[in-house]
């Protein structure tokens, strides 16, 4: 499986979201379920759009949801 | 499993099911070949394919309407661009064998059928990508 360097805390976030599903980030951020499982499993690095929609949504600033770590 | 990653099953296997039954018979024809015969096959196989693919699509979206109307993200976008280039090398390849085979006085019978083999194998590897891209990751 191929895992981006673009780690993120989305899966807790989410949790601590009201236990939001990944359907209702899907649909609030305009992707998929797959996609949204996607990345927070780390196989696919959203882009920037979609990175800051994400951070949008739980009021956080781009860094509090994605680290990256390039080793 | 989403609704489009079923869908390019069906197509999948629909490709090497119909398509694989009338190859089989061309193979088996060695040089043989009756051009009407096969030409009658061959338009009885893309009636088929098209119709086992859209009707089958079709329940499919009655079964997940909501998913079946989602518009391609940037990730299943990503996905078909990557799969396409990928499947590129196979119609390259595939078209310069037939260069080689017109070069060397092929029948015409064989070209068309290898042009039009080529043309399946590169849907076949096109979808086949999208499906490990999609479970692999991009």
């Amino acid at each position: 499986m191929v895992q981006t360097h673009v780690r993120n805390e989305i899966r807790k976030l989410r949790f601590e979201h009201n236990e939001m599903t990944q359907q209702e980030l899907a649909d609030r951020i305009g992707v998929t379920r797959q996609t949204v499982n996607a990345i927070e499993q780390g196989k696919y690095s959203p882009s920037l759009e979609a990175a800051f929609r994400i951070a949008q949504v739980f009021g956080y600033p781009l860094e509090r949801v994605f680290h990256y770590h390039p080793d | 499993m989403s609704f489009r990653e079923k869908s390019a099953w069906i197509s999948l296997l629909a490709y090497l099911a119909i398509y694989g039954f009338y190859f089989a018979n061309v193979a088996l024809a060695r040089g043989e070949a009756d051009g009407g015969h096969f030409m009658g096959l061959l338009s009885k196989s893309v009636v088929l394919f098209v119709l086992v693919t859209v009707v089958l699509t079709i329940i499919l979206a009655i079964g997940a309407p909501k998913d079946a109307q989602t518009p391609e993200d940037e990730r299943e976008k990503l996905i078909k661009l990557k799969a396409n280039s990928a499947a590129g090398y196979v119609l390259a390849t595939g078209v310069v064998v037939a260069i080689g085979a017109l070069y060397f006085d092929a029948k015409s019978f064989l070209v068309i059928n290898l042009l039009f083999f080529v043309l399946v194998m590169f849907e076949v590897f096109k979808i086949a990508a999208q499906l490990v891209l999609t479970r692999r990751g991009v």
